[in-house]
This record gives structure tokens, C-alpha cells and sequence, in this order.
């Protein structure tokens, strides 16, 4: 919407028009009433539109304020006006108005003037914008825009580029004729023209855009290339009168043109004439594009008849495969280098060429530019060259010399194939050209080559000869060494000529070992040399003769005899009949025999001879021989055949091992075998317990009579080596003169060799010592001492194999053992009842028979053996109720010396005056839980027994009896026994001793070996049935001849003695209790009483539970506490546990199981019984257990 | 002189007591087992009683008990031959049991003859 300021002097038209134009839907943004006020309120609200009235009062009127309007704020101004006198008009003429209205007007009227007012504001602004743009485009571009005008030759404009481009002003320009600035024409595309023509073609208007550049004169003198781009300007009737155009410089362009075609010009004078062939191809067929001169000259065909046709056609491939692989490589590698091909010109002759190429793109094709330059000559120049060079090598390298240069930094330049070869053989690595000198050299030997190679290189001539291993052969190399000069005398490099002189190195080397040899041999030969003549005796001995035994050179005449005293005796008789066969007869001869050194020794010599002269009757005239000493040889002989007794003993002992069980036999043998074999000259073994203690010696190779070997061990006394094997592992070797043989007893059974020990020793356990010596001279070696441990190694798994054996046997032989008088004891049990009934009536009726019969009668005699007998039978029984432990015996800590003491007495006066009684009782021992009637009985029947074995030749009886300990579970074990205090008594006699059949069976019920009245049998199965009731162990050993040893080993119980002392303290003391103890199992019964009783209380021991609860019903008050078991036959403890309960509800009970059962538990929860103890049952649990029910029951 | 009750399941050796103790002018009954000796004893109370141990049916000593519960002043003497268990056991139960002496079989008729002449005082 059009923004309005009206201006007029009268109030009521301006309301009329300011009404007027709202109604037209324009804006009135001000009135004025005056000029002045009109200018004013058009600059603070620059409307588009000032309705403006001409005629006002006022310093200014409309016209003038129009002006103003216009000129200071571009306002266009519609004049109002009632006047339309022409020289006010012709006035407003002069402001340019947008319009007049003349009053009075109508709306319509005002609408038309404002719509054409605002429409030509429009219009004039953007002529006006145009105008200014296109001014400030022709202004500031450096070209030069014009119109120019034919009729008057003259610009009606240029625009200011003019002057950049000529130096002359637009006006100047106008002033200049063409012809005086333009120097010359060129139409693009046609070339130069005449520079009047131009014009003269343009006026005439038969041409219409116009191009051409003219090269023109500035004004500062400069020549210039313009272009001229024009168009025909025509007038309204289409007459040319001029024309519009744009100039430009262009002189760069030229000058780049002009540069460019120059260049073009070079280029292809170049291509043409450069010696070199180059030819333009097609890629895909080698057609020719393009060729040079050279092109013609090289092939033969011209230009003409090349161009168009392909390589191939032209032939000028040799072959034509050549062109595949030529294109291929091109393709890969992107270029051709040095590529080198036979061509064929056009006359067929060969050509060679080297090729460059490339691919290019010519005329918009894939093409190759290929240079090629003919080297036919060259090549040809090239290959005499070579055969020359091939045929100079050829002769060098079948040189025998190895040649070689160095250049002035030591890198090999020129060689030989045989230097090149010898470098091979000697480094192992390929020689190339260029290789330092001095790397692949022997370190040790490079610093001495390169110094050679320095001396060559500062011109000295050298000759030298230089040593190498060729694969372990030795190649000696004389090598010239010299410096190579340049043609001006400067040093350039070093020349060597290496001759190969092994052969007559070797020649020389062998020439002086074999003098060498020979000279050693005469000095070092250890044969000595004799010369005898048989029938004059004369005899040379050689120097090494005598040296060889020991004597200087002729300390002793050279003569038969001499020889023949120092002849050891033994080889006396074959050594001489030997050398005497030759007198007649034998030619030569070689006998081995021992001779005598000077200190005495014996050397083994080996002695040739041999008949070198006879007379007519064969009788040798001259014999003579060497002597060689092989003592050495002899020795080892020796000694190989002494390892192979060894060996043999090895062997033997192996099988002696498997097969013999007895130790001590097995010991015996091993000593035989290993003197029998011829091994060792004696051999001994000594076997000890864990304690170090004499076992058993055996040796052999002793003299038997030797007494001291046997006398030093048994008395307890062993060798040094002995002890010191004992205490270290490993094979020892003493000298006589050591320490430890010094006073050694043996030393003079030993002998001078020395002994070889080792101890025996298995799975950890020492079982005693090996001990060897040496028969022959040599020492105990290495190996000699590896087979005497393998040795040692068998024995000593043997005795561990044994010992095993023999514990098992033992545990086998006690199992038997125990079991027989188990089963024995059964059996006496159960017969014991009836036997005693049966016999109590005989006795008896025997007794009142022999009332009724006279005394002294034969009646009476008999009933009187009727008695003795059945006494005997009572006897008996008693004897197989004690072995089967069925006797009642209450055991107690006892002193046992009293009692041995007290038994001896007895003894002394039952056995014969021809036996000896040594006693040995050590005052002083722990007490031994027994029975002192058992303990006196075990002592008779030892006695008793020992004296009968000496009953015929008398003998000694010892008895000793001392407090040991058995803290090594060895022998614990051995004796099946635990560790730990002991009483052991000994009872040991001289007598007839036992066979080991019969010791086996002794302890067996009715076993013995006297006449049926001398004994029951039973002594010694009562004996040991005694000592394994108390925990102790019985031990035999026995000799044929020699005797019998019983060792009887009793525990020591804890506590003093109680036998003759009051009872001890013990905290579970009781106050003579009476306990009812009920068991099936009768041993179990006893214990428990045997615990109890010591401790003070009165025990009754039951087996039955239904006697007991009827004993019990009997007296229910007689007991303080019962003990039952819990599992017995017809009533079970539980159950009578309840029956004594219902007799005597308050009864203390303590039950007994053999498990830990629900039952007993059960029975716990009960509460009627006090306590529940397991089986088996300890002593002072048990004690415990009482007293504390017993203490309960009180306290109620 | 005494009465004596002799009980023992053994015949013979009651046969041979019995002229043993006759031949010292006592009086013998018998009895084979612990009942009829007590039913016997009831009868005709003995001086003294000398009674086998082990016995069938009624052992000696359950006729101990049986005995000395009735008659609390019996004199008795137990024999034992053994059995399953040694002699002194059953012997040192009937002591226990008011047995005044034990014996072991076989007995020597001295050993026998004195232990009854001790027991029975004034009548031995």
C-alpha cells in the first residue's frame, strides 16, 4: 500500500483528498499545509507519493518544495493544481513530476495519477539501476566496451577500459584514426589481413558478429594484441550505421600461442631428425602413426610406405613373437626399458636394436612411443669382446695358479676359477666380486693376509707360503704377492698369484717325519736288542737291554749267563729251550718269560730270536733278537681275567641267593664262591644286629687254623675297616699302611693287597659288612669296585630276602603254635571235669583197698603204683589246665629275683654234681605281673630241661636275668612283642644242643624227646602257655653240640612291686567292694576281676548269667556293683540287668559291649544302668567307671 | 558218729565216699543232683553236706544256695573235677556261696577224711 503526503495550503482540500484516498485503499501518512512543513515531514517519513499543490504561500511553493523533494530525497512528487497556465507548467515541467491533476478532479481521476505515479517511480528507479550497473561493468572490467558510429567514425561510447588497454582516454581514442592504432589484423581461424580492409568489410555490413585481434601501438609505444568481438548496430530501418563490440588484450594468449607453435616446431624438428628411430604405434596392432627420419634410415622403408601399416606386416620383426613379449612388458611394467630386439630392415638384414617405449594416447588411440637405437655394430663389437674376454678367462681360470686382485679397499676384484674355487673349498662360501679380502678368513690368520695385502698395496713383491685344511687335508699355497698400477704408475689394487705346493710339502714333510721317526724310534724303542753267537758266546746286549730291567747300560757282562740268572725260575726251563732249539733247527723262535729287574721285580718279556747265520753243519753261528717288555699287557691280562672271576662270582652269588635259605649257609657260600672263583684271595662277612652286634662271621680263604679273625670278633672286638664299613654307604678300600690297619688283629691275615669293604645294607638296614682282598698286584679300580658293589647289592637283598622269610615263618610257626594249644587247651578243658571224677574213685578205692591188705604184700605194692599212678594222671591234668591257661592264677607285680633266687636253691640240690650253675641275677629289675608258682615252674622246666641236655658229659647251666629294653621295633618285632621294658631271663646250657627239626616242636604239648617216664611233655608248652599269658616272648636258639640258650622276655609291669608291699595308691582305690562280673567269654571274666582286684575289691567272676542272677537272688545284698556283658547266650545282659533290678531296685550296674550299638544306647536311655563301657576294656577306664558308680551310690 | 549227705552225679565216686566215710563209721545218704540231695536234706537233715559242682539239672551251687537258704547252719564241702571254667572258680563261688571247705578232685582220702573230721568237730 502505497504510502501518501499530501501538501496543501488548504485545510478542507486536504481532508477532501486525504478522504479520497483511504476510500482508495491508500495510506496517508502526514499532511502539510505549507511547502516548508511539506519538505520537512517528507524527510521524517519519506513516502512514496507527495500529493503536492503548486500554488502555495510561504517561502516556498509547491514547485520549489518539489524540487527540494526530489533532488535531496528522490520523492516524486503528483502536482495538485487549479492553475493550468503554461508557464506554471512548463515550470513544474522542470521538477519531472509523476503526474498533474488539475482541480477539482474526481477519484477516479486521483487513483489513475497515483497508479501511473507509482508505476513510473518504479520504472525510472530500475532504469536507473541497470544504467549504474551496466556503467560500473564497462567501467571496471579491463576491456573496453563501445559503440561506435560509420558515418562519423567516431564512439559514442568506449567505456573507461580504453585507457588500461591503449593508454588513450575515451576522448583521445575518438581523435585517432584506426589505421594509426592498429598495427595489424588477424581474423582467427583465416590469418592476417589488410588492416583497412577490416573496416571496410565491417561498414559495408556484410558481415555480422565480427571477430579479429589487432595488434596495436599504445601510447606509451607497447605493442598489444587486442581481440574485437562486434556486432552490426542497425538503425530502425535495419541499416547498419555502426557497431557495438568489446575489445580485450589478448597478448598473453598470443604470446603463449606463438611460444607453443615455436615449440611444436622444435619438437618435431627433433622427432624427425634425432638419431634415434621413434615411431608412434597403435597399442593393439603396431600400426604406424608416426615414424622419424631415423625411422627410415634404420628400416629402410620411407615414411610413406610405413605409415598405416603394421610392424608385423612390414616385417620388421625377426619374430614376431618378439612384439607380444615387447607389448607385455610394456603392459605390466608400464614402460619398456632397455629392451633389446632383432629387427629386420627391409633388405632382411639383421638389426638389432635397444627399445625404449611408452605408452601414450595419440590422435584419442592407445598407442606406444617407441625410441629404438640400432646396436648392431655394438653388439657385434661387443661379442668379439667377450670371446676374447672368454677365451683371456679361459686361460686364466684353467690356470693351476689361483689369481686374484684386490682393489685399494681390500674387496676382491678380478679372479680365477681356481682362486674362486679354493676360496670355496677353504671358506665354504662363494666368492663374489666386491667381498672384503679379509672376511671370510680365519680370524686368527686374516690380520697376518691383510698385512700382506697392505705391503702389496704399497708396492712391495712378496712371496709367501700360506697353510689351510681342506676338508681335513692339509694344502699348503705359495702365493706372489704384488701391486697393480695404473698406465700413470699409481697403485690400484693388489695382484696375487697362488701356486698350489701341498704335494711338494708333503713330500718334504713326510721326507723329515720319516727321519724323524726313524730317529725316535732309535732313541725310544723298548725293545732291547741281543746278538749271540752260540759257539763263541760272545753276546751284545743293547743299552735298552739293561735299562728295561733296571740296570745302566753294561753295569752287568753282556753273557749267556748273565741272562740266564735273572731268568725267573719258573720260565727258567721253557726260555732256554726255547733259545736253544735254535742252535739246530728252528730258524726263529718267541717265547714270553718273567726276568728280574735290579730292585727285584719281575718283568714280563716278550723274546724274539732268530738265526741269522749257520755253519755248513746248521750249527747257528749268530742268533740275535729283541726283547719286549709287556709286563703291562701281562697285568691287564690279569686283570680282565680276574674281573671275569668276578663276574663269575656275581653270577654265582646270584644263583647261590635263590637258592639258599639258610643265612648263615648262604654267607658261608658267598665267601667260598667269591674265593673259589679265584676273585679274591680271601672274603669275609660279619653280620651284626641293629645294635652293631655280632650276628655271625663267616670267612674264606683264611688259613682254617687262623684263630685270630674268630677271636677278634667274638670277643666282641671288630676290624677298624669293619666298624668305619658299617658307618659309611659305598665301597671302601683300606691300604695296609693306613690308619686304620695299623694294630688291627687281622693285619697279618690280611696280607700286604689291602682290604676292599663295603657294608651290606638293603631297604635302609645295615645288615653287616662284605670285606674282600686282592690276589694279584693290580689295584681296587673303578670297575673293580662297581662289580664288588653289585655284589654286596645281591647279598645284602638276599639277607633282607631272609629276614622277610624268616619273620614270616617265625609269625607262622607262633600262629600255629598258638593255635594248637588253643585247640589243646579246649580239649583239657572239657576233659578235665570228667578226668579228675575218674579219677578220684580210683584213688580212692586204691587208698581203702590198701587198708584192707597187709603191708609189704604184693597187693599192697601194686595199689601203692595203683596211686602213684593216678597221682600222676592229677598231676597231668593240672599241667594241661595251667598251659591252656585255665588255672586261676592271680598275677601280681612281682620281684622276680627272689623268686629265681629261691628256685635256684631248689635246683642246686636235683641236679647232678657233674653241672656247673653260673648265676647272673641283676639285683635290681622292674616287677613282673605273674603268678610266683607259674614264675617258679617256668624256672624248674628250663632248669630241669637244660640239665638233662648236659645229663651225659656235665656242661655249665647259666642263669642270668637282667632288665632290658626292647626299644628297637626290630627285634620287638622279631619277637612279637611290643617295645619297651622287659625282664629278660636266660637260662642257657652246653649240652647236646638241638637239630632244628626238633627245635620247631618243642613248645608242642607232648612233645618230647626223653622216655615216656622222664616227663609229661608239657614242661615247655606250660612254660610258654606261662609267658604269653603275662605278654612276653620266648626266644631258642640252638646249636648241635654246643647247647641251648632260652631267653624268656617278661613286660615290666608299672608300679613297684606288690607281693611283699601294701597295695598302692590309687585314686580308684577301693574300700573291698564286692563286684559281681558276668561274661561269656571266661579270658574276658578274668581280666576284668585280674583288673579289679589289685585295686582292692572283691570280685567275683561269673561266665553264666543265669547263675549269676541266681547267685545274685541268693544274696542280693552280698554285692556292691555288677558287671555284665552285654551279649550273652540263654540270658542276655540287658535282661538280667532287669531281673537283678526287680530283686534289688537300687543295684549299681555297669553294662560291658563288644560294639557300640544302638542296643547299648538304648539301654542307656533307660537309665536303670549306670554306666555302658566298650570292649575292649582299659584298666583305668574301668577302675574309673567303679568308683565312680560306686562313689554315686553313696552319696545317696 | 555223723551223717553225711553225699552229692555227686557220679556213682562211682558216691560209691567210693561213701565206703570211704562208712569205713570211719559215719552215716551216708546219697543224692545224684541238687534236688533230691535238698529233698533228702529236708528228710533228713545231714551233719554235713559234700557236694559235687557241676551237676545235671540241679548243680552244687544252686543246692549250696538252695541248702543255706533253708538251712542257714548246713555244713558243707564242695568237690570240683573242673570243667569249662578251672575248679577254683566254682570252688571260690562256693566258698562264697557258704561252702566251709573246697575241694579238688581227685582228693586224697587224707586230704578228704580231714576236711570232714574238721567240719564236723566233736561227731568227726
Amino acid at each position: 500500500m502505497a504510502r501518501i503526503l499530501i501538501v496543501d495550503d488548504s485545510p478542507s482540500a486536504i481532508g477532501i483528498y486525504k478522504k479520497m484516498l483511504l476510500r482508495l485503499g491508500y495510506d496517508v501518512v502526514g499532511t502539510a499545509f505549507s511547502g516548508v512543513e511539506g519538505v520537512k515531514q517528507a524527510e521524517v517519513l519519506m513516502p512514496d507519493i507527495v500529493l503536492l499543490d503548486i500554488v502555495m504561500p510561504g517561502s516556498l511553493d509547491g514547485i520549489a518544495a518539489a524540487e527540494i523533494m526530489k533532488d535531496k530525497f528522490d520523492i516524486p512528487v503528483v502536482f495538485l493544481t487549479a492553475y493550468s497556465e503554461d508557464e506554471l507548467i512548463d515550470r513544474a515541467k522542470q521538477v519531472e513530476p509523476l503526474g498533474y491533476l488539475i482541480k477539482p478532479f474526481r477519484r477516479r481521476e486521483l487513483k489513475v495519477a497515483i497508479e501511473i505515479a507509482l508505476y513510473r517511480k518504479d520504472i525510472e528507479r530500475r532504469l536507473r539501476e541497470t544504467e549504474e550497473r551496466f556503467r560500473f561493468l564497462a567501467d571496471t572490467t579491463g576491456d573496453a566496451l563501445y559503440q561506435l558510429r560509420y558515418d562519423s567514425m567516431t564512439y559514442d561510447y568506449i567505456s573507461q577500459g580504453i585507457t588500461t588497454l591503449t593508454g588513450y582516454t575515451p576522448v583521445e581514442i575518438n581523435t585517432l584514426s584506426f589505421s594509426r592504432l592498429v598495427k595489424k589484423v588477424n581474423i582467427p581461424g583465416e590469418g592476417d589481413a589488410p588492416v583497412d580492409l577490416i573496416m571496410q568489410n565491417r561498414i559495408s555490413g556484410r558481415v555480422g558478429e565480427y571477430l579479429a585481434d589487432y595488434l596495436i601501438e599504445t601510447r606509451s609505444g607497447q605493442m598489444k594484441w587486442l581481440s574485437d568481438h562486434s556486432f552490426p548496430w542497425r538503425d530502425n530501418q535495419g541499416q547498419v550505421i555502426g557497431s557495438v563490440g568489446i575489445l580485450s588484450d589478448i597478448t598473453a594468449r598470443k604470446k603463449a600461442e606463438e611460444a607453443y607453435r615455436e615449440s611444436e616446431q622444435r619438437l618435431a624438428a627433433v622427432f624427425r631428425q634425432t638419431p634415434a628411430m621413434i615411431v608412434i604405434t597403435t597399442l593393439q596392432e603396431g600400426r604406424y602413426l608416426e615414424v622419424n627420419d631415423a625411422f627410415e634410415r634404420i628400416s629402410g622403408y620411407s615414411r610413406d610406405e610405413a605409415l598405416g601399416k603394421t610392424s608385423l606386416e612390414l616385417g620388421l620383426y625377426r619374430e614376431p613373437k618378439d612384439r607380444d613379449d615387447f607389448v607385455r612388458r610394456l603392459q605390466d611394467d608400464g614402460e619398456v626399458r632397455n629392451y633389446e630386439v632383432t629387427s629386420l630392415d627391409r633388405s632382411g638384414k639383421n638389426i638389432e636394436r635397444l627399445v625404449f617405449a611408452v605408452p601414450i594416447t595419440y590422435q584419442g588411440e592407445p598407442c606406444i612411443l617407441s625410441a629404438s637405437s640400432d646396436i648392431t655394430e655394438l653388439k657385434r663389437a661387443q661379442r668379439i669382446l667377450a670371446d676374447k674376454q672368454a677365451r683371456l678367462n679361459a686361460i686364466i681360470d684353467s690356470a693351476p695358479l689361483a689369481i686374484w686382485s684386490l682393489d685399494r679397499d681390500l674387496c676382491y676384484r678380478d679372479f680365477n676359477a681356481t682362486f674362486s674355487r679354493r676360496f670355496r673349498e677353504i671358506t665354504g662360501v662363494e666368492l663374489r666380486e666386491g667381498m672384503r679380502a679379509t672376511l671370510h678368513l680365519d680370524p686368527e690368520e686374516a690380520p697376518t693376509w691383510e698385512e700382506q695385502y697392505q705391503r702389496a698395496l704399497r708396492g712391495e713383491r712378496m712371496e709367501v707360503e700360506h697353510a689351510f685344511k681342506v676338508w681335513g687335508k692339509d694344502l699348503f699355497i705359495r702365493i706372489t704377492f704384488g701391486p697393480i698400477r695404473s698406465e700413470s704408475g699409481e697403485i690400484t689394487g693388489a695382484l696375487m698369484l697362488g701356486q698350489n705346493i701341498t704335494d711338494q710339502k708333503q713330500a718334504q714333510e713326510a721326507l723329515h717325519r720319516s727321519e724323524e721317526r726313524f730317529m725316535l724310534a732309535l732313541e725310544a724303542t723298548r725293545d732291547g736288542l741281543w746278538d749271540w753267537n752260540p759257539k763263541t758266546g760272545e753276546v751284545y746286549f743293547s743299552p735298552r737291554y739293561y735299562t728295561m730291567l733296571g740296570y745302566a747300560p753294561d753295569e752287568a757282562p753282556p753273557s749267556y749267563d748273565t741272562w740266564a740268572a735273572l731268568l725267573h725260575p719258573d720260565d727258567r726251563e721253557g726260555a732256554i729251550q726255547k733259545l736253544e732249539s735254535c742252535i739246530y733247527g728252528a730258524s726263529s723262535y718267541e717265547v714270553e718269560f718273567r726276568l728280574k729287574t735290579k730292585s727285584g721285580e719281575w718283568r714280563w718279556i716278550l723274546g724274539r730270536g732268530k738265526v741269522v747265520e749257520r755253519e755248513a753243519d746248521g750249527r747257528a753261528l749268530r742268533i740275535v733278537g729283541t726283547y719286549f717288555d709287556i709286563t703291562e699287557r701281562k697285568e691287564s691280562e690279569a686283570k680282565i681275567k680276574h674281573l671275569n672271576n668276578i663276574l663269575r662270582s656275581v653270577r654265582s652269588v646270584s644263583q647261590l641267593i635263590t637258592r639258599e635259605k639258610d643265612r648263615d649257609k648262604l654267607i658261608a657260600d658267598a665267601c667260598d664262591v667269591l674265593v673259589k672263583n679265584r676273585g679274591y684271595s680271601f672274603a669275609w662277612i660279619v653280620l651284626t644286629d641293629n645294635r652293631g652286634s655280632l650276628l655271625a662271621a663267616v670267612q674264606a680263604g683264611f688259613d682254617k687254623d687262623s684263630l685270630p679273625m674268630t677271636e677278634c670278633l667274638e670277643g666282641g672286638r671288630f676290624p677298624e675297616c669293619v666298624l668305619f664299613a658299617l658307618s659309611r654307604p659305598g665301597v671302601l678300600v683300606f691300604y695296609p699302611d693306613e690308619a686304620q690297619c695299623k694294630g688291627c688283629l687281622l693285619s697279618g691275615e690280611c696280607g700286604s693287597r689291602g682290604v676292599m669293604t663295603s657294608r651290606l645294607n638293603h631297604g635302609g638296614v645295615v645288615y653287616g659288612v662284605l670285606a674282600v682282598s686282592l690276589p694279584g698286584s693290580f689295584g681296587f679300580d673303578a670297575e673293580e669296585q662297581e662289580l664288588f658293589g653289585e655284589l654286596v647289592a645281591d647279598i645284602s637283598y638276599a639277607l633282607c630276602n631272609l629276614e622277610q622269610e624268616n619273620k614270616m615263618k617265625r609269625l607262622e610257626a607262633q600262629i600255629r603254635q598258638a593255635q594248637k594249644i588253643q585247640a589243646i587247651g579246649t580239649l583239657a578243658g572239657g576233659i578235665a571235669h570228667d578226668f579228675n571224677n575218674i579219677l578220684f574213685p580210683i584213688m580212692g578205692y586204691s587208698e581203702m583197698t590198701m587198708d584192707d591188705v597187709t603191708v609189704g604184700t604184693r597187693a599192697h605194692r601194686n595199689l601203692e603204683a595203683i596211686l602213684k599212678a593216678a597221682n600222676r594222671a592229677k598231676d597231668l591234668v593240672r599241667q594241661i589246665l595251667t598251659f591252656s591257661r585255665q588255672t586261676d592264677h592271680l598275677l601280681e607285680p612281682l620281684a622276680l629275683q627272689p623268686l629265681v633266687n629261691e628256685s635256684l636253691k631248689l635246683l642246686r640240690a636235683s641236679i647232678p654234681a657233674t653241672i656247673e650253675i653260673k648265676a647272673d641275677i641283676e639285683p635290681i629289675g622292674g616287677p613282673v605281673r605273674a603268678d610266683a608258682t607259674q614264675i617258679h615252674q617256668v624256672i624248674m622246666n628250663l632248669c630241669i630241661n637244660a640239665s638233662q641236655a648236659m645229663a651225659r658229659h656235665g656242661g655249665t647251666l647259666k642263669v642270668d636275668m637282667r632288665e632290658i629294653e626292647l626299644d628297637s621295633h626290630q627285634e620287638a618285632i622279631r619277637l612279637n612283642v611290643s617295645p619297651g621294658k622287659y625282664i629278660r631271663l636266660t637260662v642257657s646250657d652246653t649240652g647236646c644242643g638241638m637239630e632244628p627239626h626238633v627245635m620247631e616242636r618243642i613248645f608242642d604239648p607232648y612233645f618230647t624227646t626223653r622216655a615216656l617216664e622222664e616227663g609229661t611233655g608239657l614242661g615247655l608248652s606250660m612254660v610258654h602257655g606261662i609267658v604269653h599269658s603275662y605278654g612276653g616272648a620266648i626266644d631258642v636258639t640252638s646249636r648241635v653240640d654246643e647247647g641251648t640258650t632260652f631267653q624268656i622276655y617278661l613286660p615290666i609291669a608299672v608300679g613297684p612291686a606288690k607281693v611283699h608291699e601294701p597295695e598302692p595308691v590309687s585314686p580308684h582305690l577301693a574300700n573291698r567292694e564286692s563286684i559281681l562280673v558276668v561274661d561269656d567269654e571266661r579270658e574276658v571274666a578274668k581280666v576284668i576281676k585280674l583288673m579289679l582286684e589289685p585295686l582292692g575289691y572283691q570280685v567275683t567272676a561269673l561266665t553264666n548269667s543265669l547263675e549269676a542272677l541266681e547267685m545274685f537272688r541268693t544274696a542280693p545284698e552280698a554285692f556292691d556293683l555288677i558287671i555284665t556283658d552285654l551279649t550273652m547266650p540263654q540270658l542276655r545282659g540287658d535282661r538280667l540287668s532287669r531281673k537283678l533290678l526287680a530283686i534289688r531296685p537300687d543295684v549299681p550296674i555297669i553294662l560291658c559291649t563288644g560294639f557300640d550299638t544302638e542296643a547299648a544306647n538304648e539301654i542307656l536311655m533307660d537309665k536303670t544302668i549306670r554306666e555302658c563301657l566298650t570292649k575292649p576294656v582299659v584298666k583305668d577306664k574301668l577302675a574309673e567307671a567303679v568308683r565312680r558308680v560306686l562313689d554315686q551310690d553313696k552319696g545317696k | 558218729m555223723a551223717h553225711i549227705l553225699i552229692v555227686d552225679d557220679d556213682t562211682q565216686i558216691r560209691d567210693m565216699l561213701r565206703q570211704m566215710l562208712e569205713r570211719e563209721g559215719h552215716q551216708v545218704s546219697e543224692a545224684a543232683d541238687g534236688g533230691k540231695a535238698i529233698k533228702c536234706y529236708r528228710e533228713s537233715p545231714a551233719d554235713l553236706v559234700i557236694t559235687d559242682i557241676l551237676m545235671p539239672e540241679k548243680d552244687g551251687l544252686e543246692t549250696i544256695l538252695g541248702l543255706k537258704r533253708e538251712f542257714s547252719n548246713v555244713k558243707i564241702i564242695a568237690l570240683s573235677g573242673g570243667g569249662q571254667v578251672a575248679p577254683k572258680n566254682y570252688l571260690l563261688m562256693a566258698q562264697k556261696l557258704g561252702a566251709q571247705r573246697i575241694l579238688t578232685k581227685p582228693v586224697e582220702r587224707k586230704e578228704m577224711l580231714g576236711a570232714v573230721r574238721e567240719l564236723l568237730g566233736d561227731k568227726g
